[in-house]
């Protein structure tokens, strides 16, 4: 069952995710990094979270566990090569 | 569930690398952002221990607080990513800054930022260095109130209008002056320029101003130069016209004593012609009269010889005559002895007698013009110079019957007299003289021709020049032919020579015949 915190959860994240696209926009080398990557990994993360509440619990829980840990795996390359 | 559980687990354990990386950096840097960033990845550990502690250790569920961290996770990384921007466009402004600075403070020109009130706001080093004053030192007044000015009431009016006029919009320049620290004046280009905003209104004015003190000296000292070249010509112009009018002056006299020195000049060349021809008469005349003070003293001399033996003459043909008379009545004159004796001195007698009255011919030439018979005159001519031609030359004579001119006797004689004698004396040895006379055409020709020496090419152009000889100054004065052409040439008449050396020369007199 699809719970009313993930999906505010899900839109706050949506707004910020937009605003940090128009944050970067005039940078278009910043959507092209790990960082830019990890960050979206982490959206897709919580759609999967959103998601697992009303179709295939259990495989989508797991995506939502690997998503995250792609995307930290993401953001340690990203931090390790100093694109932040 | 072992699956999740591995995946937390390396997640857990790359978030832990990741904020140790982070608090590193944050405490080495001191940025902020990572800070942001460190709690943000702190927040993620968090959520991962949870999920942890729920998957592998059987933990009540967490999930409200996961979500909780979740929703402040995404605006923490933002954050920390605006914060980086920020960061980052405050470097680049300050470097602009920097590049700004660089430039405004190391230009050459004076420059100054003004408000678009007109208030200096900022002064670059190269104005405070030339002012010998600091920016603090320069007090925030309006413009054209600055130190700047303060020099001149009128410079401050200009700066007014020149304020006045870049706040129409306009980029004012003008020459002005500013005085340095040293208190030395300089002269400056000065520019006004306006600064607009994307709505095209004024917020600064650029006030800038470059040093042309040399330029301007320069271009002093090039206008004193100027004004002096100028000042020099002017002066040189007028001596120039004066001296043109003094040279117009004496041009006009010039040409007036040319006009007078021609004139004078033509009055002695005629003068000279004149004198040149009165010396030449002279000269002629001069000679004609020791010719003829000659002939008049040979004329008296022969005159007086003929009649000094005139007389003594007289008595012999007297005497003779008394004697033949008396022969006679001594019945003696038939004797032949005493006849031829008595014969001879009567030739000798008639022969002196020709001869004195051929001399008086000759002497005779102060006498008027008559009709003269060429012939007769040569023939005295002839008994004159006997002695010279005897046993030396022989004279043929082929007259024609009575050729008579009208002209003085005394002179023909004097001319055939030379004519022969030259004639005679271009004879060495023994010789041939041919005397012809003739008629033709109304003219008496007489042809004088020898058989001499004849004369050079060269010399019978000169024959009848005055004092012209080839002979022994004993023998000729050179003034012989030279009176006998002028005489044949008083009566219109001709003489022609023709001669060829070694073979002789003919000499030919060509006389008007007399009207009988």
């Amino acid at each position: 069952m699809v719970q009313g915190e993930e999906v505010i959860n899900l839109i706050i994240s949506s707004v910020f995710i937009i605003y940090l696209i128009f944050l970067i926009r005039w940078q278009s080398n910043s959507l092209r990094t790990f960082w830019f990557v990890g960050v979206v990994l982490i959206f897709c993360s919580q759609i999967f979270t959103v998601a697992e509440g009303a179709y295939f619990t259990s495989l989508l829980n797991i995506l939502e566990h690997l998503f995250f840990t792609l995307a930290i795996i993401f953001f340690l390359i990203s931090i390790v090569k100093k694109e932040v | 569930m072992i699956a999740i559980t591995i995946l937390n687990f390396i997640s857990f354990t790359a978030i832990i690398i990741i904020l140790a990386i982070l608090l590193y950096r944050s405490l080495k840097l001191r940025d902020p952002s990572i800070l942001i960033l460190a709690f943000a990845f702190a927040l993620l550990l968090i959520i991962t221990f949870t999920n942890i502690l729920e998957h592998f250790f059987g933990a009540p569920d967490f999930d409200k607080w996961e979500d909780i961290l979740e929703i402040i996770f995404i605006p923490s990384i933002i954050l920390s990513i605006h914060i980086k921007i920020l960061q980052s466009e405050l470097k680049n402004k300050i470097i602009s800054e920097r590049k700004f600075r660089a430039i405004f403070n190391n230009s050459f020109s004076l420059m100054g930022l003004l408000d678009r009130w007109g208030n200096m706001i900022e002064v670059n080093k190269t104005a405070q260095n030339f002012a010998g004053k600091s920016f603090s030192d320069v007090d925030v007044v309006p413009f054209h109130k600055g130190k700047w000015w303060e020099h001149s009431t009128e410079e401050q009016e200009k700066i007014k209008e020149a304020l006045f006029l870049a706040s129409k919009g306009e980029i004012v320049r003008f020459e002005t002056t500013h005085y340095d620290g040293n208190n030395e004046m300089h002269y400056i280009d000065f520019t006004l320029t306006p600064i607009f905003n994307h709505k095209k209104e004024i917020i600064y004015y650029i006030p800038e101003g470059r040093k042309i003190s040399q330029l301007k000296k320069a271009q002093l000292e090039l206008q004193k130069h100027k004004e002096k070249l100028e000042e020099l010509v002017n002066e040189k112009t007028k001596e120039l016209n004066l001296a043109l009018e003094d040279s117009k002056k004496l041009n006009k006299e010039l040409e007036g004593s040319n006009k007078t020195l021609k004139s004078k000049n033509e009055t002695l060349r005629k003068q000279r012609q004149y004198l040149e021809e009165t010396l030449k008469k002279l000269e002629s005349t001069q000679e004609q009269l020791i010719e003829s003070e000659k002939m008049a003293s040979l004329g008296t001399l022969t005159a007086g010889i003929a009649h000094e033996i005139n007389n003594p003459l007289n008595f012999i043909l007297g005497g003779i005559t008394g004697l033949d008379r008396y022969l006679s009545k001594q019945d003696l004159s038939q004797e032949e002895d005493i006849k031829v004796l008595i014969d001879a001195i009567h030739t000798g007698i008639e022969r002196i007698s020709t001869i004195i009255k051929s001399l008086g011919k000759y002497s005779d030439v102060n006498t008027d013009n008559v009709n003269c018979d060429i012939n007769k005159v040569l023939d005295d001519c002839l008994i004159i110079l006997h002695n010279q031609h005897k046993n030396k030359v022989e004279i043929k004579k082929n007259y024609v019957e009575k050729p008579v001119v009208f002209a003085n006797e005394g002179r023909l004689h004097q001319v055939f007299l030379n004519l022969l004698q030259n004639a005679i004396q271009s004879i060495d040895g023994k010789g041939e003289i041919a005397i012809v006379t003739g008629r033709e055409e109304g003219n008496i020709i007489t042809t004088i021709s020898d058989n001499g020496h004849g004369i050079e090419k060269k010399y019978i152009k000169k024959i009848f020049d005055p004092f012209f000889t080839t002979k022994d100054p004993q023998k000729g004065t050179g003034l012989g032919l030279y009176i006998s052409k002028k005489i044949i040439t008083d009566y219109n008449g001709k003489i022609n020579f023709s001669s060829s050396v070694g073979k002789g020369t003919k000499v030919e007199v060509i006389l008007p015949e007399a009207g009988i």
